[in-house]
């Protein structure tokens, strides 16, 4: 009984450690006072400004755009990599592995820096592309990771009998890998949207002049007056966030069932 | 449909030589069973003849044409897996369908085809089903009507009724011999169950080891089986080994290592090591004073229509089966008993002494 006290309050501890800056950042957007002070004061005068600042919605705008691009591109290259290296030795294919996770373990920053002094050194102009293809670097092994898991775990057997059945390996990949690996394509180009999307360090780097993303916007906004106006887009990530995860998971969610129901029934 | 040949045919993993220069003929419109213990090398057969994998070494001939260019989906085969593969996110229907619809086949005529197909293996009423949600048997039942439904040259059967209960599984057999007699393709059929592989074949190929120790009739495996590993692997066998010491009147005198015992045989060759195997069904009881092989039961298994004795003779185990018929009477434990059986009983087994 005692024990049981101890631990829920333990749960909620760390729940609190987790969520309470979150909270209060949200709740600070719906207070009136500039400086986050006290007394609590509800208003939705920042969510108005919000609206009419154009150049927020301009970087948020960016934003995602990069967000999906990075996205999608990572998601196909991905899906390339995992298919085609089914077809090498083992060997071969744990180097493979190792060097296609490799830049999750190195620091974005340097990253970033290395990727801008690549740039200098062929002496090209900085532009959205190279932004992109330094989101793509960072996020590429994310989508790697969550397609790896699923087509590890399928059978190749399906893809045998579908050429067994006479089909061609462009209607196999169609009509049988496809359907398989879809919802952790979905899961996987999820990832590195949102990767993509948080990312500062690559882009700080990167960015060509005169264009900015949210990331970039909020840390250049602090040094230059805050406002909870940044509470207020902030909020508003959090909730497209978790919207878009929800209906993640709903797409996940019954085609993640069949595929289960699967390999238990093996 | 295609007559298949099989010619040298070698496959390595590694250093491991997992099928090991296999030659075999499938006469157009015949079934072959493949037999063997876990591991022989039979599912990796299966899979070259299908074109999964590439051979190491030999030749495949689908009516005389070398099949080693042409890709799976080009061979026309139809193949049930031993782990069913049926498609997880289609139909049952749909499963079927597939690879009529890689022939495009019209619409109208796959419908058609499909239905019969479902009627054949009893899984009509489950058309609309998920696989997951059939059971084993089912599952495997729809594996067989899409493998059959298209019609192949060639049909591979990995195991394909081992999850169906006995009265079932009869059922498909008579079946799935029906539908071969009709489309007249030709099948190779891998079972762990021997009655099976007795009742379907025209011929039985039977594995260890990645190489063939016997190809032949059911009848020829089982009553003139060529190696020791054959008469063993195929139904029980008592084995007779020894030299012989003298040989007359069809009774062959052994010198075993149990000592010397003497059994009827029609050939011995005086001097020489020979080996005999003798099924249990083979051998009688006689009346005592009789001449014959004595002995005390040692063990009495009933199984319904028979009964299993071991008896032993002078330190040897010999194992009999009596018939439970109605006027009959079972030897009991612990009693002494008088063995015997025809000479033609004794199969020798020439060369299976090293
Ligand atoms: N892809 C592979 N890589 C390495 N070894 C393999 C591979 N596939 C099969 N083997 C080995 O080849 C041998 C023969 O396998 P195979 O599947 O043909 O046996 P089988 O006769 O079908 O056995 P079972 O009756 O258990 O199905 C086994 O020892 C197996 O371990
Ligand atoms: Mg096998």
């Amino acid at each position: 009984m005692k024990k049981g006290v101890v631990s829920k309050l333990y749960v909620l501890l760390i729940m609190l450690y987790l969520y309470v800056p979150i909270l209060v950042l949200m709740l600070m957007g719906f207070n009136k006072s500039r400086y986050n002070s006290m007394p609590f004061e509800f208003s939705l005068q920042w969510y108005q400004e919000l609206i009419g600042d154009t150049v927020l919605q301009k970087a948020a705008l960016n934003s995602v755009l990069l967000a999906l691009v990075t996205g999608v591109i990572c998601v196909i290259l991905a899906t390339f990599f995992i298919l085609g290296e089914r077809y090498l030795s083992n060997k071969t294919k744990s180097i493979f592995n190792s060097i296609s996770m490799m830049p999750m373990s190195i620091p974005w920053l340097i990253m970033g820096l290395s990727l801008l002094l690549l740039i200098r050194f062929f002496d090209f102009d900085k532009s959205m592309f190279f932004v992109a293809a330094g989101h793509v670097v960072i996020s590429l092994p994310y989508s790697l990771l969550v397609l790896k898991a699923r087509v590890q775990s399928m059978d190749r057997a399906l893809e045998e009998m579908s050429a067994s059945l006479g089909a061609s390996p462009l209607t196999t990949f169609r009509r049988i890998t496809l359907p398989a690996i879809a919802p952790a394509m979905v899961a996987g180009g999820f990832l590195s949207f949102m990767i993509s999307f948080d990312n500062f360090a690559i882009s700080y780097f990167l960015m060509p002049a005169g264009v900015s993303t949210l990331p970039i916007e909020i840390q250049s906004s602090i040094k230059f007056g805050f406002t909870p106006e940044i509470n207020a887009v902030s909020t508003v990530i959090i909730g497209v966030s978790l919207l878009c995860l929800a209906v993640v998971g709903l797409i996940m969610g019954s085609s993640l069932k069949t595929m289960v129901g699967r390999s238990e029934n093996k | 449909m295609s007559k298949v040949v099989l010619k040298g045919i070698t496959k390595k993993y590694g250093n491991n030589t997992v099928v090991n220069s296999i030659d075999l003929t499938a006469e157009n419109g015949k079934l072959i069973s493949i037999l063997g213990p876990s591991g022989c090398g039979k599912t990796t057969t299966l899979r070259m003849i299908a074109g999964f994998e590439k051979p190491d070494g030999g030749e495949i001939f689908f009516d005389d044409k070398e099949v080693g260019a042409i890709p799976v989906n080009k061979r026309n085969i139809g193949m049930v897996f031993q782990s069913y593969a049926l498609f997880p996110h289609m139909t049952v229907e749909q499963n079927v369908a597939y690879g009529l619809e890689q022939r495009k086949t019209p619409p109208s005529e796959i419908k058609e085809r499909v239905a019969e197909a479902l009627k054949m293996v009893h899984m009509d009423e489950y058309a609309k089903r998920k696989p997951k949600q059939l059971s084993g048997g089912q599952q495997q039942r729809v594996a067989l009507a899409r493998a059959l439904v298209i019609k192949p040259d060639v049909l591979l059967l990995d195991e394909c009724l081992s999850a169906l209960d006995k009265k079932l599984r009869v059922e498909m057999q008579v079946e799935l011999r029906r539908i071969l007699e009709q489309t007249g393709v030709t099948t190779f059929f891998v079972t762990h169950d021997q009655e099976e592989a007795m009742t379907l074949s025209d011929k039985i190929v039977v594995m260890n080891a990645g190489k063939i120790e016997q190809a032949g009739t059911p009848f020829e495996i089982y009553e003139k089986p060529a190696t020791r590993f054959t008469a063993g692997f195929l139904g029980k066998a008592n084995f007779f080994e020894g030299k012989a010491l003298s040989f007359e009147n069809n009774k062959v005198q052994l010198e075993t290592e149990n000592g010397n015992i003497t059994i009827p045989a029609q050939n011995a060759v005086v001097g020489q090591n020979m080996l005999y195997v003798v099924r249990p069904e083979k051998i009688r009881f006689v009346s005592e004073g009789e001449n014959g092989i004595k002995g005390t039961v040692e063990h009495v298994t009933y199984s319904g229509n028979i009964s299993t004795c071991t008896v032993v003779c002078s330190g040897k185990e010999i194992i009999c089966e009596v018939q439970n018929a109605v006027s009959g009477q079972r030897p009991q434990k612990g009693q002494n008993v008088t063995l015997d059986w025809d000479s033609a009983g004794s199969i020798e087994i020439i060369g299976g002494v090293n």
